[in-house]
């Protein structure tokens, strides 16, 4: 039983890791691309989140404990969420972890995706903040 | 391709959420109630209440999802209509009462805050329709909780309606004695205004101005915890820094402030449908009773001892006019009275600074030559004279005119109360310090009556 969720949480960090270094590939492929993309988010923030489909910006912070990575990637991906970007900043004990997750296939409503992810990271004693990608992008982006 | 956001961005924006009371201060959704008017009071009043119960229904479930999905917190919802004047005129009836009822009513049973709008606009002279209203306030606003009044006596166009004048003073009196129960609440829901906005969504002058669409979004802006904090940082950041680095500083944080503010209200607008449109974006910085959320606290972190202080009308002006600049920067659709509120009893550093001695009433009339309005929630002793309430409006009034500029007057004479007095109204509208107002009076002169001609200004063609 032990060794099936160790299984499943080392299946998803494998999976969040492969995600990320993707992410990386493509951007480093094309930097002309993302150069226009940007443009594109600046021109017009909400023209862009339509066509891309909406995404959310899911804020975790607490103190570093084994496990939290994997418990709050299954929860993403159990209520349908794609990951798409993640970040991790790790100062002495305490870390934050930023996940962009495409929200578009979502199997539940947001607030029940707010609630789940909630649910997950508060076991571990952490905190998360679920909030829509635009409104990062309003306030950071001319 | 994903937006790559830096962790310290995502950060900031919590920072501002969480720690710094950032939030959309009110959702105003501008309503036009032109079609409601009806030959007889009853039926122009269950117009009102159908259209609103109609029109406005999905405005509050539609507010709280737009604030869960972007986690910024949205403090009130509230309505503004067409001034009710031009509504109820056509009934002809002499008191219209029963028409705040029914904006109460809908307002009560829809969710919202307030609803504002039980207005006039007497600039250069009254129709009976005007008169009407005007008469029924006191007894409207002592018989509802969530309707507000505003009456516009001048404009710099028209000059001053000293007559519509001498009628605030009274109406402001009489609506205080309806009211004494609760220390004259009734006064924070009625402001006398000269150049009011046609977008405003703050209450108490909210209205749906008469060249306005059906139905539009406007959102009012909050923010002042966003630039204390900020200034704060300036000053611990060791940093060697002058008021051009201060200016700049609050610039960028109103940008920020306002982009919360235009995403939010498009949002809101967009799920309501293609009927409704967005409005405009009100720049205001506005306090709340909380610690760290207050102007006054913003002029202190500039380097002035307290509000009121010599040098609170240069940093207020300078402060008034960075969140301008950083606003328009971040919207297209700026409106309503956009600039710094300073409502005393609302602010907490403003009570504190009224208690101290420092911010007496001709202070903030210094002030208010510089910010958004004009003498905003200032207590003053129950047995100050209508005379002297109305001497007092006017001088507000001639401030706006000759500045060209919207200034309001929201008194409140507290039945009972003396100078050096307090009264706690709770909630936004915080605490009320009783400021006195001098033993000299204007009586004969703002008896006299008539009209203050229009300024040279207002020939421009």
């Amino acid at each position: 039983m032990k060794r099936d969720v160790d299984d499943r949480l080392r299946r998803l960090v494998a999976e969040v890791t492969r995600e990320v270094a993707a992410e990386a590939t493509s951007a480093k492929a094309s930097p002309a691309a993302e150069t226009l993309a940007r443009a594109e988010i600046c021109a017009s923030c909400a023209e862009e989140a339509r066509r891309r489909g909406p995404r959310a910006v899911v804020t975790t912070t607490g103190k570093n404990r084994r496990g939290i990575v994997a418990n709050i990637a299954q929860a993403i991906a159990e209520a349908g969420g794609d990951i798409v970007d993640i970040s991790q900043t790790l100062v002495s004990d305490y870390f934050t972890m930023i996940i962009v997750v495409d929200t578009s296939a979502l199997a539940v409503p947001l607030a029940d995706f707010k609630a789940r992810l909630t649910r997950a990271v508060q076991a571990l004693g952490a905190e998360c903040v679920v909030m829509h990608e635009e409104i990062v992008n309003a306030l950071q982006r001319v | 391709m994903a937006t790559r956001f830096e962790a310290s961005e995502v950060r900031e924006v919590l920072r501002m959420i969480e720690s710094e009371s950032l939030d959309v201060r009110t959702v105003t959704m501008g309503l036009s109630l032109r079609d409601c008017g009806a030959e007889t009071l009853e039926r122009t009043s269950a117009r009102i209440y159908e259209k609103l119960m109609r029109v406005a229904a999905r405005l509050v479930p539609t507010t709280a999802a737009v604030q869960a999905d972007f986690a910024v917190p949205i403090t009130t919802t509230r309505l503004s209509v067409t001034p009710l004047a031009l509504v109820t005129e056509a009934s002809r009836a002499p008191r219209v009462v029963q028409a705040a009822l029914a904006l109460d009513r809908a307002a009560g049973e829809l969710g919202v805050d307030y609803v504002g709008g039980f207005s006039a606009l007497v600039e250069k002279g009254m129709t009976p329709g005007d008169r009407a209203l005007i008469d029924s306030i006191p007894e409207a606003l002592a018989t509802t909780t969530r309707v507000c009044s505003s009456v516009n006596v001048a404009t710099t166009r028209a000059g001053i309606n000293a007559d519509a004048v001498l009628d605030m003073g009274r109406v402001v009196k009489a609506t205080a004695e309806a009211t004494a129960s609760a220390g004259g609440i009734g006064c924070a829901r009625l402001v006398t205004f000269a150049n009011i906005p046609d977008d405003n969504p703050f209450v108490a002058g909210a209205l749906h101005g008469v060249g306005e669409g059906e139905c539009v979004i406007n959102v009012g802006c909050s923010g002042p915890g966003v630039v204390l904090s900020a200034l704060k940082r300036l000053r611990l950041s060791g940093e060697p820094y002058d008021l051009s680095t201060v200016a700049e500083t609050i610039k960028r944080m109103a940008f920020k402030v306002a982009r919360a503010g235009e995403l939010v209200g498009r949002e809101v607008a967009r799920r309501l449908g293609p009927e409704v449109r967005f409005g405009v974006v009100d720049l205001s910085l506005a306090p709340t009773p909380a610690v760290g959320d207050s102007v006054a606290e913003i002029l202190e972190e500039m380097g002035v001892d307290m509000a009121g202080a010599p040098g609170s009308v240069a940093a207020l002006a300078l402060l008034t006019d960075a969140v301008k600049k950083g606003g328009v920067m971040a919207s297209s659709a700026v409106g309503g009275l956009s600039g710094a509120f300073i409502p005393v009893s609302e602010d907490a550093g403003m009570v504190a600074a009224a208690r101290a001695g420092a911010l007496s009433i001709d202070r903030l009339e210094s002030l208010s030559a510089v910010c958004s309005v004009g003498l905003d929630m200032v207590a003053v002793p129950g047995d100050t004279s209508p005379e002297t309430l109305a001497a007092i409006i006017a001088d507000e009034i001639a401030i706006g005119v000759f500045n060209n500029k919207a200034t309001g007057v929201r008194i409140i004479p507290v039945p009972g109360k003396k100078a050096g007095e307090s009264v706690v109204y709770g909630g936004l509208l915080g605490e009320a310090y009783v400021q006195p107002v001098g033993r000299f009076g204007a009586d004969r002169f703002v008896r006299l009556g008539g009209r203050i001609p229009a300024p040279l200004q207002a020939l421009r063609n």
